[in-house]
């Protein structure tokens, strides 16, 4: 059987019947929808520019980041990553937490502010943690 | 009733009306969840997690565009998050995802189903769980759910070129490992 056969087959499934309780259970108690006013027009320029300069901003974090990771766990995640594809999802779920999310549960390209935060706090935070002895070295390093 | 005129019902806080959507994009959002984790918990919470962001924005869906495309670019967005977040769904190998067909409930949620097709579709959640998420969803709009490359290009959010190339690595991948599976039979 060729792959168009498996597709040519390939059932339509049934939603189960559970799943409109359960959908319209979660709907009835929640507050019904408001009408929003239609938004026309293009970004403001500010906007704009938050969009360019805030996905370079955090890809500058991670880059830092990456280079704050020890030589060797750095090679290991070097050759986790066999190709190009594993290596563009390895970043993209890297840095999906750092931005807004649109209603669609989509990425908006800002970033927001308290999940870049976050996001450095927590990625130092394991690299220090995980490497007392550099923060150490690094302290006797400033003192002198 | 049109559909336009029940998304308007829907907006100004029609239950109803929203039921009458669930009934009509409801084998969408749960054949695309589904063959995207091939595990009936996860594919019910996501569709439900699908249709309930729906209602709480239908106020917003400001009719641009056909309400369709706007459910299915939901629907790409929360099972891609949903994969993103779980990495034991996100590296299922074939095999994995093959055992997790459970014939006694696929036939029960399938009434029309054989028993050639659960074994259909195991194969195809086999070979399926062999790509990337992106390529796997790309691959399901297109030959399963029959979505022409300008809507799955709209759903997620990608330019066309980009979903073609998706389509045709991902068949390519497809067609190697079917012909695999054939031999080794």
């Amino acid at each position: 059987m060729n792959i168009d056969d498996f597709f040519r087959k390939a059932n339509k499934l049934e939603a189960p019947e559970a799943l409109r309780d359960k959908v319209m259970e979660e709907i009835e108690k929640s507050t019904p929808p408001l009408r929003e006013p239609g938004w026309i027009g293009k970004p403001s320029k500010l906007v704009t520019l938050r969009r360019i300069v805030a996905p370079l901003a955090a890809a500058a974090v991670l880059f830092l980041a990456i280079r704050l990771i020890p030589e060797q766990e750095r090679v290991e995640v070097k050759s986790a990553a066999k190709n190009a594809d594993e290596l563009a999802l390895f970043v993209e779920n890297a840095l999906n937490p750092v931005f807004s999310h649109d209603i669609t549960g989509g990425r908006t390209g800002d970033v927001d502010s308290d999940n870049l935060d976050s996001f450095v706090e927590n990625t130092l935070e394991s690299v220090f943690n995980t490497n007392p002895g550099e923060v150490e070295n690094a302290d006797a390093a400033g003192q002198a | 009733m049109s559909e336009t005129q029940i998304v308007d019902r829907a907006r100004a806080g029609d239950k109803d009306a929203f039921g009458d959507l669930y009934e009509l994009h409801k084998n969408f959002v749960w054949n695309v969840a589904y063959r995207m984790v091939y595990d009936f918990d996860e594919a019910e919470d996501i569709a439900q997690d699908v249709f309930v962001t729906a209602w709480k924005n239908i106020g917003s869906f400001q009719g641009g565009s056909k309400f369709s495309t706007w459910l299915y670019k939901i629907t790409v967005n929360k099972t891609l998050n949903r994969l993103r977040g779980n990495r034991r769904t996100r590296e299922l190998s074939g095999e994995a995802v093959y055992n997790m067909i459970d014939e006694k409930e696929f036939l029960k949620s399938n009434p029309g189903a054989a028993l050639e097709d659960v074994e259909t579709e195991r194969a195809l959640a086999k070979l399926l769980g062999e790509l990337d998420p992106e390529k796997r969803m790309a691959v399901i709009l297109r030959e399963i759910m029959g979505l022409s490359y300008e809507e799955i290009a709209k759903a997620t959010d990608s330019p066309v070129g980009t979903v073609r190339s998706r389509i045709s690595r991902g068949r390519a991948r497809l067609s190697e490992l079917a012909e695999k599976m054939e031999q080794s039979k």
